[in-house]
């Protein structure tokens, strides 16, 4: 049987795929665990899944009881913010840890230990 | 002949004044020097390291475990240190234990080595055997490692481990860092039950069930958006 993919079953898969291929990238880079990579694999797999083949959202909408077009909008919405508030955690995060990063630094050079450990070698 | 390995101990502390003096010279007996990285205390901590013999570096603000004890880490790292060990200076963890924890990297047989407070008798109150198991819950949800008693801050670590390991995080979720960080670059594991000496001043300064929830998110989401 032969049935019409709109452009949205085309393109959520293959940036499902492009995320799965670029998580396992890092992962060979050493950049992510492969623990991590399973997590993003299975988190896009179900996108992609739940993209290709909508009719698997029944059983959510049976138990969460969004019905309409309206409340899957708004769920969707809701789920872009809270992306979005995440995003912003991680993105202080990341300063903090630059601040973190200069007060280390800050604290090893006024320490002096290179000269303490040339010091130490002579002795 | 290869050189003996310089070991030196780690003691991230934050307010520590009235504890750590007694703490650097039982760790001093174990180790070949002592560090102390406080974390923008406001007390005596690092005059009293200093006193006690310990090489100590400050934090001009409060930037947490996790940071301190990268610090202190790295300090030992200029040091020449090829074994690192970091232990609470709350006197929480006994120093007497350090050569058992030792024990594993010195034959060999381990990378890193957690110590286990759960291994054995100890007399630990029921919401911290909680918290702790949930900790390892959420550490095993990130990492995929099984650890016993993956939050404690007795460790030791093996010269691979010293000179791979790049703590990120600041705060207590670095424990799970850790663990990631072992699972990550494949160190060899071992573990070691130990004494912990739990006071009402130790219990006082432990973490709130707020911030242990705010570390099980930290970790979680991190792991997950990296």
């Amino acid at each position: 049987m032969i049935t019409t993919l709109t452009p949205y079953q085309i393109i959520v898969p293959l940036v499902a795929v492009v995320a799965i291929v670029y998580a396992w990238n890092l992962m060979l880079r050493q950049r992510k665990s492969i623990w991590e990579s399973c997590l993003w694999t299975i988190f896009w797999g179900l996108i992609a899944i739940i993209a290709i083949e909508p009719g698997i959202l029944t059983y959510l909408t049976a138990v969460t009881g969004i019905k309409s077009q309206v409340n899957a909008a708004l769920a969707t919405a809701i789920g872009i913010l809270f992306f979005l508030i995440f995003s912003m955690i991680i993105r202080i995060e990341e300063l903090e840890q630059r601040l973190t990063r200069v007060i280390r630094a800050l604290a090893i050079r006024n320490a002096e230990l290179g000269e303490r450990h040339e010091e130490k070698d002579r002795r | 002949m290869t050189p003996a390995p310089r070991i030196v101990a780690v003691l991230p502390a934050f307010n520590e004044a009235s504890r750590i003096g007694s703490v650097i010279p039982e760790a001093a007996k174990a180790v070949d020097a002592v560090i102390v990285v406080s974390d923008g205390s406001t007390d005596d901590t690092a005059a009293v390291s200093r006193r006690a013999g310990a090489i100590v570096l400050e934090h001009i603000e409060n930037c947490g475990a996790g940071a301190a004890t990268m610090t202190g880490i790295e300090a030992a790292r200029a040091l020449g240190a090829s074994i690192v060990v970091t232990l609470d200076a709350d006197e929480q963890h006994d120093a007497n234990e350090i050569p058992r924890l030792l024990a594993p990297i010195l034959d060999s047989s381990a990378d890193i080595v957690f110590a286990n407070r759960f291994g054995q008798r100890n007399t630990i109150p029921l919401v911290r055997r909680v918290f702790n198991h949930l900790g390892n819950v959420v550490t095993f949800a990130a990492t995929g490692l099984w650890i016993a008693d993956s939050q404690c801050g007795y460790k030791a670590f093996g010269p691979r481990a010293v000179r791979e390991i790049a703590i990120r995080m600041s705060g207590y979720e670095f424990c799970t860092e850790i663990v990631r960080e072992a699972a990550q670059r494949r160190w060899r594991i071992a573990t070691v039950p130990v004494k912990v000496l739990y006071s009402a001043y130790t219990l006082a300064k432990g973490q709130s069930f707020a911030n242990g929830l705010r570390t099980a998110f930290k970790i979680l989401l991190r792991s997950f958006l990296r």
